[in-house]
């Protein structure tokens, strides 16, 4: 009795420390904040959006679903939502929206910007969010790691780092179906091999075989999970003097193969394997019946780096015996245009296709005019995707499992750092103003010198054990594989 | 037994802590600012102190950043040591209380003050052995029941896990080896702090938070490879681990050998002198002293010390030698004094790589000066992922001027911000915020056409500089000397010339131009060349037409082009 009688004094307090809302002045502006949350859509199951204010005044923040409101004071600019009373806003039924009116005591006066509205979807996202943080650099990498991180919280798990593994490189996470079970990355440097984690088991793979220009490097899992479709590239990393890419990365040489994880085989694709293309970025359908990839007559590199130019190209595959079909078609001539397409990325329910698309070359991510598209693989038809592209680099992406969200990666901050953005699709194609991944303290973009690389949605966490990975990546040998 | 009392344990800490103060004063007092140039440190960001053994890292970085001054990075490792050398002794007094503890504690903080310099344990390394001595003696003195010390051992293995992270395992060990002796019940007390240690190490370890204190077991080339700060600090606690227990085993045997006392004494005498011999720096230790100095003055645009050094000291690497050859040519006489010191080719400019922060700070550094904003650029990023601690201030600050210049303003921005929340760079970038409200125009050669940089050698990169860049031309024609290649350098002094017109040339241009004149008496009278020059360039001839000794000539003309060239002909020749 005692304890419930204190914890109901220090809640009367809380409360009357919060006060009532001040008198203030209405004004014909959007309130000044960090990130921009107006008018975006966001899903049932994110966590808060935090945000600041340009300046530490003191202001106050209502965020009202329309039948109930919670009210945030800022801390020095900063709007730390209570993840608990964020929770029951969204919990409401029939919600679609919520409206933010934020208050700031001026100089002058207590302030009141124009309220804006945050679009609530029923969609729910894909929980979890795989991600690279790295530095841009280039020559050299420093300290890297493979994270996940959970969109209903803010809690932030490391997969690996290379703290751990004596600064080796590693990369091209990629999950089966977004299925946090079936996920396999590279490393590079000390411990190399490709690393696939499934069902709890890791194993250790040597993909470096004579035929072919590389060890295996771009992986796209195929739906039954029996295969693995990767690209064997010989990349470059070179920089430019005066211009705003900065970085070129570029392919002297490239196929596309796919792997039977059962059989530890390479299968080699007739189409593909040779030196008078560039072929990169495979990816599956969602039926697993056809392979897509990006292809390019190959040129003299690194002289001819501008005139690298990708089609997006299909080919039929068939899973039941790892054979692939003797015809490749062209989905998108991007050369014609005198444009480049990269990152081809099917949506499971096989309905469109999503993919970057730069005036030349593959490595989109250095390119500032690099924009995202979407082609309804029904009607061949692109939709419209200006609510998502920005002046700058908007490039890798991933799908949600449900298909109504998608991440994507976008320099439209500062031009240099990759941060990732969610955005919504709705039934009909139509897609919303994307947001960036919420952090506790937003601020923390602002002073993090590291970009969010491949992002990728999964169903769940991954289970992984790092120590297990650690001892796996040191003592275990890479199994060799075979080509067929 | 031998129960001779050393007269006052104050002694051998404040003898500890003079040495301690004179060593980092003669062979480290730079320490602290190479230290801060491996670090990215907003205070504001106290996220790391929520970490397991974040607050141990902050309090480090702080006090690195916050005072890099020169009695702050005296003072501070010399108290520390000081503090480490008492808590040692304190410890292996009560093993045996013994002269020969007098030396063993010193032993070990010799240890230790040549690892602070040497592999870069920073201030953590030393902080963190001083906290678990602490815990240690405090545990040893408050009580003598064991469930106390139980509880006191299970709850400084708790603080220190998360003030100092991987100490708590440190601090475990030692206090179970300090109760190996006093029976069975004892030891099973001590046994629970080990364990619990252990629990939490490894909580930590699976969550993927650090890596283990067992890797520090390994030699010096794994720990450089693992790329991590705390790797040389885990290296250097299981190494004075190591030796406490063997100091403590020699300690308790000296109970046995009460008969030799008396070399105890002299050898307790000898302490101060055993330690001034091996407390001397390795020539590593002075080379990297050397290079932070010239690092420092570097920084503080000091370019008259640097050259000033080199006039009293011989040049040992290429790093020195981009070092003296930046220093003349921000002094504006690279061409004029760069034969005065001792050349070795085109890498005295410009070194290369070796993919160190360091290397990466002295690269950049010379293309900054020479207007080479991209590479300069390039060399900052490099050095900005390759110190360990989150980053770099100075390699911040650089690729924040890149920015500026490259009229960048969202980056810029970003970088500025960063430098703000810094103490040691707050008001350079709130100076250079105020720039960008006035407006940025690309500058240098952001200006000009683009091309990879794989496809540029340094001779292109360089002559794409204008001739008003002086510096880039400068460094151009002394690359020329230095890699012996006359022919290119006769068609750009010809050019040289005529922007210069009327003017003399740098005295090593004039040098080179006579010796081309020997084929080509026509660049005369497109060159122009002082007297002076003219006639020691007769004498030369003079001196070296019966083929004297290269000694001779060395003594007369070995700090002239002439020499350098002559010498390069003949181990070309050989």
């Amino acid at each position: 009795m005692k304890h419930i009688f204190v914890l109901f004094f220090i809640s009367s307090l809380i409360v009357a420390c919060q006060g009532s809302l001040p008198q203030a002045k209405p004004l014909a502006k959007d309130a000044p904040i960090w990130p921009d949350y107006n008018g975006v859509t966001i899903p049932s199951n994110i966590c808060p959006l935090n945000f600041t204010l340009n300046d530490s005044l003191p202001a106050i923040a209502l965020i009202s679903n329309g039948k109930k409101e919670i009210r945030v004071d800022a801390e020095n600019g900063l709007f730390s939502i209570s993840e608990r009373r964020w929770e029951e806003i969204l919990e409401e039924k029939d919600i679609h929206s919520l409206q933010v009116t934020v208050m700031q005591q001026q100089p002058e006066g207590w302030v009141q910007y124009r309220p804006f509205q945050i679009h609530v979807s029923s969609d729910e996202i894909d929980p979890v969010l795989v991600y690279r943080r790295i530095q841009p650099a280039y020559r050299m990498w420093g300290e890297m790691g493979i994270y996940q991180r959970n969109l209903e919280t803010f809690e932030e798990d490391v997969i690996l780092s290379n703290s751990l593994t004596n600064n080796s490189c590693m990369n091209c996470h990629s999950f089966c179906q977004q299925n946090p079970d079936q996920m396999l990355f590279h490393q590079r440097s000390t411990y190399a091999g490709t690393y696939m984690l499934q069902n709890g088991t890791v194993e250790k793979l040597n993909t470096k075989v004579d035929s072919l220009p590389s060890a295996l490097v771009y992986p796209s899992w195929h739906p039954s999970g029996r295969y693995v479709a990767f690209s064997s590239n010989d990349i470059k990393q070179d920089y430019h003097l005066q211009d705003a890419n900065r970085i070129e990365v570029y392919d002297q040489e490239s196929d596309v193969v796919v792997y039977d994880v059962e059989q530890h085989t390479i299968l080699l694709n007739p189409m593909t394997h040779g030196k008078d293309a560039f072929e990169t970025f495979p990816t599956f359908s969602s039926d697993g019946n056809t392979l897509y990839f990006c292809t390019s007559e190959a040129q003299e590199m690194p002289a001819d780096y501008q005139k690298v130019k990708y089609n997006l190209c299909s080919q039929s595959f068939n899973p039941k015996d790892g054979s692939f079909g003797t015809e490749v078609d062209t989905l998108v001539n991007a050369a014609q245009e005198n444009m480049s397409v990269s990152f081809p990325r099917v949506s499971p329910d096989g309905r469109y296709i999503m993919y970057t698309k730069a005036s030349y070359g593959n490595f989109s991510i250095w390119h500032k005019d690099a924009d995202l598209h979407l082609m309804d693989l029904a009607t061949g038809q692109e939709l419209d995707m200006s609510a998502v592209n920005s002046a700058d680099v908007d490039s890798y992406h991933s799908w949600s499992s449900n298909c109504r969200w998608f991440v994507f990666s976008s320099r439209r901050i500062d031009g240099l750092y990759t941060r990732p953005y969610l955005c919504h699709i709705d039934e009909a194609g139509k897609m919303s103003k994307p947001f960036i991944l919420p952090q506790k303290d937003p601020k923390s973009y602002e002073l993090s010198l590291y970009s969010y690389n491949i992002p990728e949605l999964v169903k769940g966490t991954v289970q992984s054990d790092v120590r297990e990975l650690v001892e796996v990546s040191r003592y275990h040998s890479a199994t060799p594989v075979k080509v067929k | 037994m031998n129960k001779f009392k050393i007269a006052s344990p104050y002694l051998g800490a404040l003898c500890v802590l003079l040495v301690g103060i004179c060593y980092f004063y003669f062979f480290a007092c730079y320490h602290f600012w190479a230290q801060e140039s491996m670090q990215a440190f907003i205070p504001s960001q106290h996220a790391l102190c929520y970490k397991p053994g974040g607050c141990l890292q902050f309090i480090s970085m702080y006090l690195t950043q916050e005072f890099v001054s020169l009695p702050v990075a005296v003072a501070v490792p010399g108290i520390l040591l000081m503090g480490v050398y008492s808590c040692t002794f304190r410890i292996l007094q009560t093993i045996h209380s013994d002269a020969i503890n007098y030396v063993l504690a010193t032993a070990l903080s010799v240890f230790l003050m040549q690892a602070y310099t040497n592999y870069n344990i920073f201030i953590d390394g030393l902080l963190g052995i001083l906290l678990v001595g602490l815990f240690v003696i405090i545990g040893l003195s408050i009580t003598k029941k064991i469930g106390s010390k139980a509880i006191y051992s299970l709850l400084a293995v708790l603080f220190l896990y998360f003030v100092a992270q991987q100490a708590c395992i440190v601090f475990a060990l030692i206090w179970l080896a300090l109760h190996l002796q006093k029976g069975r019940n004892a030891i099973l007390f001590s046994l629970c702090p080990v364990l619990l240690s252990l629990i939490l190490s490894y909580y930590g370890l699976s969550k993927g938070e650090y890596f283990s204190l067992y890797e520090g077991i390994y030699s010096l080339g794994y720990q450089r490879s693992q790329f991590h700060p705390y790797a040389f600090i885990y290296y250097i606690w299981i190494r004075y681990v190591g030796g406490l227990f063997i100091a403590g085993i020699l300690s308790y045997l000296m109970g046995f050998v009460y008969r030799l006392s008396w070399i105890i004494r002299c050898a307790s005498c000898l302490t101060p002198v055993y330690m001034l011999i091996m407390g001397l720096p390795n020539a590593d230790a002075i080379r990297q002293h050397q290079v932070q100095q010239l690092a420092y003055w570097n920084r503080t645009n000091q370019p008259q010390l640097i050259e000033k050094f080199f006039q009293e000291n011989p040049i040992t690497d290429y790093v020195q030698l981009n070092y003296l050859n930046l220093a003349l040519a921000k002094q504006g006489v690279l061409a004029d004094r760069l034969f005065q010191y001792r050349q070795h080719g085109q890498q005295g400019l410009l070194t290369e790589w070796d993919r160190t922060a360091l290397l990466s700070d002295v690269l950049g550094l010379v293309h900054f000066t020479i207007g080479d904003y991209t590479m300069s650029e390039s060399y900052a990023t490099e050095q900005l992922s390759l110190s360990n601690r989150g980053g770099s201030g100075p390699a911040l600050q650089r690729l924040a001027e890149c920015a500026l210049l490259r009229a960048d303003r969202p980056i810029a921005t970003k970088y500025l911000h960063i430098l703000q929340g810094m103490p040691h760079y707050h008001d350079w970038a709130n100076q250079q915020l105020s720039r960008l409200d006035n407006g940025l125009t690309p500058q240098g050669v952001y200006a000009q056409s683009d091309a990879l940089s794989s496809q540029l050698t340094v001779d292109s990169l360089w002559s794409r500089h204008s001739f008003d860049n002086e510096i880039a031309q400068q460094y151009r024609g002394c690359s020329y000397l230095l890699g012996g290649q006359l022919d290119l350098f006769q068609s750009f002094v010809i050019e040289y010339q005529q922007h210069h017109a009327g003017e003399l040339l740098p005295v090593f241009f004039q040098q080179a131009v006579m010796l081309l004149a020997t084929n080509n008496r026509d660049l005369l009278e497109q060159v122009n060349v002082s007297d002076g020059v003219h006639a020691q360039f007769l004498q030369f001839l003079k001196d070296t037409q019966n083929a004297p000794s290269l000694q001779s000539v060395q003594d007369k003309y070995g700090k002239s082009f002439w020499y350098y060239y002559m010498q390069r002909k003949m181990q070309e020749k050989s």
